[in-house]
């Protein structure tokens, strides 16, 4: 008799997680390279004592939109975005990590490395800049070059690495935009990479999507919030329609 | 409600951002300013259905998971070190810097720090210094009987004396680089100094391979472009309002649970 209320406390709860991943999603609305997640639900079936089926609900996967976020332009020179599929590798302490934010920066040995100071991979280990070179270009198929001084042709520093993965839903984010592979997957090299210098990709949440989602989800609160009244108040009418009744 | 303090640190994020646009903007016409770019990054994820668990005996496996974020984090703020607009200012003693490089520049305390700012002046005795009254390096001092002064584009100071036919040579001036000129730290007065990330400074005569050239009479004005700045500035207000009605929304929705009774 009572499943109707528990029935709605099932939906409130997956509202509230849908809650969490939209605020989760504006709040990184500027975060290069973010991809917004959806919360997927599901049916969870019980049966009750008379047989019949109960359906409640749960949540069952919080994938992410791999779209492509908008490039703008941001006219650092170690600003790279990808155009098209792959993800860069950063070497952490706990093993590689992927990543689609493309800004770098040079640490104190001039290697290439993330905002947080992990080395970014080249085709054929770390990308070192010569103490003395300048003018450091990246080329669309990753090749780091720069120019030193008394030589007019430019010296190829390394090649930026590049993989992707076969479903990359098999990601999972650990944080600041860094991904963890599953075990299973296997990282392939991306064969025409295209990569463009001084531009990062913007996240790929759409605001007005992420409101509209976020009134539905209020209004559905209010309304399993609703039923849950509405029950709570034929129980009640019941037990005094019976007592009172005595 | 853990949107509540997912948003709330969405509009932290977006305070910081505005705080870096509006520094970018009153410096709209400080000399030599290079614009700055905060940057983002999410935060931890927690896990509620664990990607790759099995979801059955026979060992199907969870292709996605229901991992959601915990908000946003500033991660970096950024100078972009583009080369700014040149100003014609026909003043002998504003010297632009065309290209890569710093002047040197003398602190109080015997430090050398380092400035694209080069609208000098002549101290009391002479010496070419920044408006702040510090020596630039090598120090060099113009006669008092100096009718005009000219600086090459590869930095040598000239001068032309009252009465003589060949100008005089003062000395020359140097331009220092850095490995990694985004490792520098600011220090106000548009004045920079050498950290361990930026590594440190080369020195050549202006107009070496590397190295910018030196252009008389232009000041290099700020690379922060308005237009820019401004739309940067309406996303990071409207990312706040955002976030903001996440704060309302879960509000409400906490508000209708105690309506219960």
């Amino acid at each position: 008799m009572e499943n109707a209320g528990y029935i709605a406390l099932s939906r409130q709860m997956v509202l509230n997680r849908e809650m969490d991943v939209i605020a989760n999603n504006l709040a990184n609305v500027t975060t290069p390279a973010f991809k917004g997640q959806t919360l997927r639900f599901q049916e969870f079936l019980d049966r009750a004592k008379d047989g019949t089926n109960l359906s409640y609900v749960e949540d069952s996967a919080a994938p992410r939109d791999w779209r492509e976020g908008p490039l703008t332009a941001t006219g650092n020179p170690l600003d790279v975005a990808i155009h098209g599929d792959g993800f860069f590798v950063v070497s952490t302490p706990t093993g590689d990590r992927y990543t689609r934010k493309g800004h770098f920066e040079m640490d104190a040995s001039r290697q290439l490395v993330s905002s947080d100071g992990e080395v970014i991979q080249g085709e054929s280990g770390p990308i070192t800049v010569p103490q003395d070179a300048y003018d450091i270009s990246i080329a669309e198929d990753g090749t780091v070059s720069a120019k030193s001084p008394g030589t007019p042709q430019t010296t190829e520093l390394g090649k930026i690495r590049l993989v992707s993965f076969a479903d990359p839903q098999a990601l999972q984010e650990e944080s600041a935009g860094l991904y963890k592979a599953a075990p299973s997957a296997t990282a392939t090299p991306v064969a025409n990479p295209d990569l463009v210098q001084g531009t990062l990709e913007q996240s790929n949440v759409q605001p007005i999507i992420e409101l509209t989602r976020m009134m539905t989800v209020s209004r559905n609160y209010e309304a399993a919030q609703q039923l849950v009244q509405s029950e709570h108040d034929r129980i009640r009418k019941a037990i005094s329609g019976i007592v009172g009744g005595a | 409600m853990r949107s509540l303090s997912v948003a709330a640190t969405g509009m932290l994020a977006q305070q910081l951002n505005v705080d870096v646009i509006s520094n970018n903007i009153a410096n709209l016409s400080t000399t030599g300013f290079k614009r700055r770019r905060a940057e983002f990054a999410d935060l931890l994820y927690q896990n509620y259905r664990r990607v790759g668990a099995q979801s059955s005996d026979s060992g199907t496996i969870v292709p996605s998971g229901v991992q959601t974020g915990l908000g946003v984090k500033p991660t970096a703020v950024y100078r972009i070190t583009e080369q700014g607009n040149m100003q014609v200012t026909d003043n002998p003693l504003d010297l632009a810097i065309s290209g890569k490089g710093y002047f040197q520049v003398e602190l109080p305390n015997g430090d050398t720090a380092y400035t694209r700012a080069g609208a000098l002046q002549r101290s009391s005795d002479g010496t070419i210094v920044t408006p702040d009254g510090y020596t630039v390096l090598p120090g060099i001092t113009i006669p008092d009987d100096a009718v005009s002064i000219t600086v090459d584009s590869s930095g040598e100071v000239f001068a032309q004396i009252d009465g003589q036919v060949a100008p005089q040579n003062l000395g020359q001036l140097e331009l220092a680089t850095f490995p990694n000129e985004a490792g520098l730290e600011a220090i106000g007065d548009n004045l920079f100094l050498e950290t361990q990330a930026s590594g440190g400074p080369i020195t050549a005569v202006p107009g070496t391979d590397g190295f910018g050239t030196i252009q008389q009479g232009f000041l290099e004005t700020s690379n922060v472009n308005v237009v820019s700045e401004i739309t940067d500035l309406i996303t990071a207000q409207r990312a706040y309002e955002m976030n903001s009605k996440v704060i309302q929304a879960s509000d409400q929705m906490m508000g209708t649970l105690t309506q219960l009774r």
